[in-house]
């Protein structure tokens, strides 16, 4: 007779479900095979025959830990405000500050957009708290409230006509930032941070959360990279400057951002682990 | 005649439909766990209607889902741990439309092809 739990929990795999949830499963669905299997048997089929016959209730198990997955979350559909209101503006006002930006207009609009679009979405996530699931909770909305405050503070710096600070070595600039801005970024790195642990996210998540500015950044600077020499050609030159950019508006703000993190990268005590599932 | 994408997804509709159906009629009567729902329909439907593990928990969970039934694990007769199922009051309040819409259908297809599901 096979350890029906055990090919159960083999058979289903990753499913997407807190721990004790996916072992409630993992049990009743153990205990209906080995109730066909043991009727089975009863009906005068033998061993094999009748565990056989048990594994014939499942054609395709990747299909059924899907549907167990999406049938037994907790996670309901999206609010009706979020539907018809939040998601469509957010959808406008993006494209309509997209077409500005192409188009070179109204900088001072396409600024105001941005703040409207951050608005709207934290208004989106306000509506759906209650049905975010985990990794949202703790990675995504965190990560998103340290890139919003960040930019946002940028923003602020630019329009008050600050003018930034610039490195000079020889006769190139080589770095420039804006210290105002810089002395910021902790609070936000803080935020994301704090927001990722509220919402017990381990520490890989907390950090991704308290430095996203930096990793978006990152990601859009690396991706832009082949563009500048596919169009300019290669040129030493071009990769010192590449990596300067990454130390001015890469390295220095994931320090600054990291500065803040710090006090909320501590590991959580096992029972907010276990928290988090409940 | 080639079975059409179409075509099974009405089947599928249909199945599900009356799949909803018979769990709820059965849980009207009594409290019961997933293998005697199974069982049951299958003996009482003269195997017309039959579930399998891979289509009843995913319609079961969803019923809970919908707080049509609550399962809640409790000792069976043999002594043995098992999850029942039992009716919640939104659950008896779907029976009765459900059932006229099923009777409704049947009624439809009796007056259009002769088809009578008595």
């Amino acid at each position: 007779m096979p350890d029906w739990k055990q090919l159960v929990r083999e058979r289903l795999g990753r499913i997407h479900l807190p721990a004790d949830t996916q072992e409630d499963v993992i049990a009743e669905l153990a205990l209906h095979l080995e109730e066909v299997s043991e009727s089975a048997r009863a009906s005068g089929l033998g061993d094999s025959a009748a565990t056989a016959l048990a594994l014939k209730e499942v054609q395709n198990w990747r299909v059924l830990a899907s549907q167990i997955s999406r049938t037994r979350s907790k996670e309901k559909p999206m609010n009706r405000l979020t539907k018809t209101l939040w998601l469509p503006a957010i959808a406008i006002l993006f494209a309509i500050g997209l077409i500005l930006v192409f188009l070179d207009r109204a900088a001072l609009v396409q600024r105001f957009l941005f703040v409207a679009c951050a608005a709207l979405l934290f208004c989106a996530a306000a509506t759906e708290a209650r049905h975010l699931n985990q990794r949202t909770r703790s990675l995504w909305l965190p990560a998103l409230t340290t890139f919003f405050g960040a930019s946002l503070s940028l923003m602020l710096c630019q329009l008050s006509g600050m003018r930034p600070h610039i490195l000079w070595v020889g006769e190139h600039a080589v770095v420039w930032f804006y210290w105002p801005w810089l002395l910021t970024l902790p609070i936000f790195g803080a935020a994301g941070a704090r927001l990722s642990q509220r919402a017990h996210g381990p520490v890989v998540a907390r950090v991704a959360a308290g430095l996203s500015p930096s990793l978006i950044m990152l990601t859009a600077m690396l991706l832009i990279l082949p563009f500048g020499f596919a169009i300019d050609g290669f040129h030493f030159f071009q990769l010192v400057g590449f990596g300067l950019l990454l130390i001015g508006w890469v390295a220095i703000p994931a320090l600054a951002l990291l500065i803040g993190a710090a006090p909320f990268l501590r590991r959580s005590e096992p029972s907010d682990e276990a928290a988090a599932h409940i | 005649m080639p079975v059409t994408n179409m075509t099974k997804r009405i089947r599928s509709k249909i199945a599900r439909g009356s799949g909803e159906l018979a769990i709820l009629s059965l849980l009207a009567e009594q409290p019961l766990y997933g293998f005697e729902i199974a069982k049951q329909i299958g003996e009482r439907t003269g195997g017309a209607l039959k579930f399998t593990l891979a289509s009843l928990y995913p319609l079961l969970y969803e019923m809970e889902k919908r707080g049509w039934v609550e399962g809640r694990w409790q000792v069976n007769q043999a002594g043995r741990d098992r999850r029942y199922y039992r009716l919640t009051a939104t659950g008896k309040k779907q029976l009765t439309p459900l059932k006229q819409e099923w009777r409704s259908f049947f009624q439809a297809l009796d007056s259009l092809a002769g088809v009578s599901h008595a």
